[in-house]
């Protein structure tokens, strides 16, 4: 469960302005939310305040156990290891292959024994369907691919919410389709699934629940009914 | 184990990534540990120098010429009845003579005087607490010297005392060339993990985001100045070594450092680069989690 209680948040300095005021939400676990709006609406501070990598200026967030106002500085880690997150621009480890990548995050959450470490990182590659690239360096794939492996990055560590912030920003069309596809997959999985995007007919598309900013406020909270996938519309598998 | 394995490796690929500043480093540590070690070993020959002489610290009692043998061993005797004397060696002045012109080079000093011109000589070896207070010595030398048939009495305690003050401020030099060494070494090792941080800011970015650990993302780091530290000492102690061998010409008896003087300097410069590296990228460290990130925002 994911909650904001009327949180604001202020960036200080030479561009110091409010970009969320007074969000009070509460996501439940399993939720597929798309967190809609212009760009500079807070969309990204938003998913940011999620894994603390930004700190409310007032009000607190609450990530299961987890509440922003009284949690410490060593246990931050530990609650980003419950998240997964993917970014517009992927950040993956350009000197690191994709299978690489994705082991990383393994042995960092303590994962050591090189055979669950292969087959975690064969599982979440063959979900993805980047199976068959996995010694290809994140140059050499297309975005399209990029996004997927960072998808299997965000997901090898069976996190609980994934939080993908604009994923599909840098893909042509079919691409962000396949993107998001996975994104419902991993949703339809268990994970609870946190999507901010500035594309209103994907939202609208996949959406089960929308929350619309607009100027660092909440202006539509919308839960939709949930829609049958249209027959045809599977995820392509390469591996 | 493995966790350890996986840290070396990412030191390794951090070493190799930045290969230019991380060899250039290596190379800079190794110049200042060889200085230091340079140092070390001068104070180590010096010590030993010092402590061979305490040990043969004595006193030479020339007797007045033309005394003889008899008297000679009554004298002997005598000095041997003083508690501070360990032992003492009666040296003919015909031996005296053959050993004081073989140091001269076979130059004949009785063909020049005519006859041998030297006394005998009573060589007196002190206990080694006595040798080691200078101002017991002289006190002694002065009974000595009261003694009948006793011409003089030389003992070097007024060199040994120069040399234990030369001593104390070589050691003194040692610290300093050693703090001076750290100071450096730090400022390299500083200035390098740094420049490593700042080509992977973005790798590490991600890593803290995703939920890495600082100890995770430290460890590295500190590995790869630790190692750069020791693989630096191990270069400059066998750069020392190199120089013995060359010196040994005209120092044969130039020591090296003990083993375990050497595991020492290895050891101790291996948790150097380790505390070191610490404190360089512990600021870097915290950087990745103050304020917005404007690539992330």
């Amino acid at each position: 469960m994911i909650r904001f209680d009327q949180v604001s948040k202020r960036y200080t300095g030479p561009r110091e302005a409010w970009v969320l005021q007074d969000i009070d939400l509460e996501i439940e676990p399993r939720e597929l939310v798309f967190v809609l709006g212009a760009s500079g609406a807070g969309k990204s501070t938003l998913l940011k305040l999620v894994t603390l990598e930004e700190r409310p200026s007032k009000g607190r967030v609450l990530v299961n156990a987890h509440d922003s106002s009284t949690i410490r500085g060593k246990q931050i880690p530990e609650l980003r290891r419950r998240c997964g997150v993917v970014y517009q621009d992927f950040r993956l480890i350009r000197e690191k292959t994709v299978h690489e990548n994705v082991a990383y995050v393994l042995r960092m959450t303590g994962v050591l024994e090189p055979e669950t470490i292969q087959s975690e990182v064969r599982r979440v590659l063959t979900e993805v369907g980047l199976f068959a690239k996995r010694h290809e360096f994140p140059q050499n794939l297309s975005g399209g691919e990029q996004q997927r492996a960072a998808i299997a990055r965000a997901l090898v560590h069976h996190p609980s919410i994934l939080l993908a912030d604009e994923p599909t920003g840098n893909l042509d069309p079919g691409m962000g389709a396949e993107v998001v596809e996975i994104l419902k997959r991993v949703n339809r999985a268990g994970a609870t699934v946190l999507v901010a995007t500035h594309d209103l007919g994907l939202a609208e598309r996949y959406a089960d629940r929308v929350v619309q900013l607009e100027f660092g406020r909440v202006r539509r909270d919308e839960r939709r009914a949930v829609r049958v996938r249209p027959p045809g519309d599977e995820f392509r598998r390469d591996a | 184990m493995k966790q350890l394995e996986f840290f070396l490796a990412e030191a390794w690929e951090y070493f190799r990534r930045g290969k230019g500043a991380t060899v250039a480093t290596l190379i800079a540590l190794t110049a200042v540990l060889f200085l230091f070690a340079l140092v070390l070993v001068a104070t180590h020959n010096v010590e030993r120098v010092a402590d061979r002489l305490h040990t043969r610290e004595g006193i030479s009692v020339f007797l007045s010429p033309g005394l003889s043998a008899t008297r000679v061993e009554a004298l002997a005797t005598q000095l041997r009845g003083f508690g501070e004397v360990a032992e003492v060696r009666v040296v003919d002045p015909d031996v005296a003579l053959a050993e004081l012109e073989a140091e001269l080079g076979g130059f004949s000093l009785e063909e020049t005087f005519g006859e041998n011109p030297l006394p005998h000589t009573l060589e007196a070896r002190l206990r080694p607490e006595v040798a080691a207070g200078p101002g017991r010595i002289s006190g002694l030398a002065g009974e000595i010297r009261a003694l009948e048939d006793v011409d003089d009495v030389v003992y070097g305690a007024e060199w040994m005392e120069r040399l234990e003050r030369n001593l104390g401020y070589l050691r003194l030099g040692s610290l300093v060339v050693g703090a001076l060494a750290a100071l450096a070494s730090g400022v390299v090792l500083f200035t390098t993990l740094n420049l490593v941080f700042v080509g992977r800011r973005e790798t590490l970015r991600i890593l803290d985001v995703v939920g890495a650990t600082h100890e995770f993302i430290r460890s590295p780091f500190l590995l790869l100045g630790g190692l750069q530290c020791l693989f630096a000492a191990a270069l400059a102690l066998l750069g020392v070594l190199l120089a013995r061998g060359v010196l040994a010409t005209w120092l044969p008896d130039l020591a090296f450092l003990s083993l375990g003087g050497s595991a020492l300097f290895l050891v101790g410069s291996f948790f150097f680069g380790l505390g070191a590296s610490y404190l360089a990228i512990e600021p870097a460290l915290r950087s990745l989690e103050s304020g917005p990130d404007e690539l992330l925002r």
